[in-house]
């Protein structure tokens, strides 16, 4: 393949570079931080020390990027993927995927869609904004307690709760589920306390903000009494 | 019976990502069932500089045809579910047969595929006094489970994928291997005395999977990330310099290959 001399002299530049600073690399190499890096697959890249105030990571594959000392943070990383997932998906996969979660397709099928952007794209007003959408909606029963319970244990590392919903989608409409249902509530009273009294330390640029938790905490709050008043007028 | 003239022209390559071939259609095809065969190859590029090499391969890439008077067979295009793929090129031989045994012989050559009563697909070829029928088998149910290379799409596209990982493109996708052939992408059906059909390989940026060529870059994970951008956007660049991108194509995408294909009826035969 053709090369040009421009090119060659800008990878020179870059790989005998004494600077390992990514800002300072990018401007070795002549890329332009505002419209090159939207879409890029970024992972595992450290921006320690790096001035990121002109780049735009929208829709950029960054997991399992280094946030640390960070001199700014970016001008924008919107659907940008930042969760611990290893899944082959890109950027723009996002509008697919939070489709498929909104949609009327069977409810084990929106909730590993659901699944896949949390392990993923992570927990942020990206994800969440899809999440109170889901909530706002009437899903059915097993979709919003599970999607839920699955965006919460996810930011606490709790593997096991995550496990349980997998469980119940895997079993989908099987009638093994009624009995699980229980549990699945006492999990999620149990979690969402949990979620309410941890220390929110952000992760990563526009991480999940004390205004998504409140959305957050609202809906389950209406999701839980409606539940509540279902039962006591079944009674 | 009138005969067809085709013209066909493919872009040569500057790289060696995609090769795609579009063959001109055989002799004795009739307006109404114009095959598209092409042979689609992939491969890895190599990228050169002073003092490192870069191995670049596709992960997905889009097929995209435009065609000019001219329509797309219902059910004739290559990976839908409507139809086996092998059906479609049964009816082409069929044709071909239909047409070489009856050399010099006045006929009306007829083609039609519809489903029977119990929701089979039947071509059926009609020539002169003799009929020749194909039924498609039990292809349907088994077919829904197979993963596909070849994903037929909307507004005249087809996506291929690897579904066995490391999901990278390599080797024949369409085409004959020798043994069996998958194809043709779908028969066309003139409106008039010319049609024209282009055919064009895309690959989006990012789905370029880019490696060093010789072990692991001794570089850091930012140098590597820093450099793999730039050889993304350098292979983005001479493409665009080489082909003339389609209006619907988004700047995200880089043209592989390119074919195009003019048909006209030579009305004097």
């Amino acid at each position: 393949m053709k090369t040009n001399n421009s090119h060659s002299t800008a990878f020179s530049n870059v790989i005998e570079s004494e600077s390992d600073v990514f800002s300072e690399l990018v401007e070795l190499s002549g890329l332009r931080p505002q419209s090159d890096f939207q879409h890029s697959r970024l992972t595992g890249v450290d921006f320690a020390r790096s001035n990121l105030s002109q780049f735009n990571f929208d829709y950029a594959d960054l997991r399992g990027a280094k946030w640390d000392n960070r001199v700014s943070d970016p001008q924008s990383l919107r659907y940008s993927l930042r969760g611990k997932g290893t899944d082959e998906v890109r950027g723009d996969d996002f509008n697919d995927l939070s489709a498929k979660v909104l949609s009327k397709s069977l409810w084990a099928e929106r909730f590993f869609a659901f699944r896949l952007l949390v392990d993923n794209w992570g927990e942020n007003p990206d994800t969440t904004n899809v999440l109170s959408k889901l909530l706002a909606t009437n899903s059915g029963t097993y979709l919003p307690l599970c999607s839920l319970l699955y965006f919460t244990a996810s930011y606490l590392n709790d593997d096991e709760a995550k496990a349980f919903c997998n469980v119940m989608a895997n079993a989908g409409r099987s009638q093994v589920n009624i009995f699980r249902l229980e549990k699945l509530r006492q999990t999620v009273r149990n979690n969402l306390k949990y979620f309410e009294s941890v220390t929110l330390r952000q992760r990563y640029p526009n991480d999940l903000s004390e205004k998504e938790v409140n959305s957050i905490r609202r809906g389950l709050s209406a999701l839980l009494e409606s539940t509540h008043a279902n039962e006591m007028h079944d009674t | 019976m009138p005969e067809l003239n085709s013209n066909v022209e493919n872009t040569d390559n500057s790289q060696s990502l995609c090769e795609l071939e579009l063959w001109k259609p055989p002799q004795g095809t009739i307006a109404e069932a114009i095959p598209l065969s092409i042979d689609l190859d992939f491969d890895s590029e190599i990228v050169h500089f002073p003092t490192t090499s870069f191995s670049v391969r596709a992960k997905r890439a889009t097929i995209q045809l435009r065609v000019t008077d001219a329509d797309i067979v219902r059910g004739s295009r290559l990976g839908e579910y409507a139809l086996d793929t092998q059906m479609t090129a049964e009816v082409t031989q069929s044709v071909r047969h239909a047409i070489e045994t009856e050399v010099g012989a006045e006929g009306h050559i007829e083609v039609n595929v519809k489903p029977n009563v119990l929701g089979r697909l039947v071509a059926t070829v009609f020539w002169k006094r003799r009929r020749s029928k194909k039924a498609e088998h039990d292809h349907i149910i088994r077919s829904s489970l197979r993963v596909s290379r070849i994903i037929p799409r909307t507004k005249g596209k087809w996506v291929v994928v690897e579904p066995v990982e490391p999901h990278i493109l390599s080797g024949r996708f369409i085409g004959s291997d020798g043994d069996k052939e998958i194809g043709p992408l779908c028969l066309l059906t003139m409106h008039g005395a010319s049609c024209l059909c282009q055919i064009t390989v895309t690959v989006n940026r990012q789905d370029l999977d880019i490696k060093a060529a010789t072990g692991e870059l001794s570089a850091s994970r930012n140098k590597v990330a820093v450099i793999e951008e730039m050889a993304r956007r350098g292979i983005s660049a001479n493409q665009v310099k080489n082909f003339a991108l389609p209006a619907n194509i988004g700047n995200d995408d880089i043209v592989l290959a390119r074919s195009v294909m003019g048909v006209s009826i030579d009305e004097d035969e």
